[in-house]
């Protein structure tokens, strides 16, 4: 597809009801980024990507072998 | 060629405009006309060019595309990546 019109949002971007049985992932729109050594470290220039893997903190205690 | 603090430092500052650009890419790929998305590659597109540049100048190639190849084959003048001080 090659729109070149202003950031036109794609239908599917925020689709009211979601239906089952299909993934979604939701339309990413742009943010200020991580200043470059931040990003370095951190993995990604977009805070909203930013997951850090936090293995077993996850799990609450009781449930920990 | 001891690689000395300034090389080592200008080296990561390639790195991370290197990574920056390739995330930047991403992003653009599925948003083709977002101004501050292209705006941010162009910034550091420029930053990234002026510091392989620099690098190149002083310190030799990067990779061996940027040889000068002149009197002698200057690719492998420098240290090897494993060979650091101790």
């Amino acid at each position: 597809m090659n729109n070149t019109n202003a950031l036109r949002m794609p239908e599917s971007a925020m689709p009211d009801k979601l239906s089952l049985a299909m993934a979604y992932v939701p339309f990413q729109y742009w943010e200020k980024p991580y200043a470059e050594n931040i990003a370095f470290s951190r993995g990604t220039i977009f805070q909203s990507l930013d997951f850090p893997f936090i293995g077993e903190e996850a799990v609450p205690d009781e449930n920990r072998r | 060629m001891k690689t000395d603090a300034k090389q080592e430092c200008l080296l990561k500052t390639i790195m991370m405009y290197s990574f920056v650009i390739d995330e930047i890419a991403l992003y653009l790929d599925t948003h083709k006309t977002c101004a501050e998305g292209l705006a941010y590659f162009r910034k550091y597109r420029d930053l990234y060019n002026e510091a392989v540049k620099k690098y190149v100048e002083e310190y030799g190639p990067l990779n061996y595309r940027q040889s000068k190849a002149e009197k002698s084959w200057d690719w492998t003048d420098g240290k090897w990546p494993w060979e650091k001080e101790d």
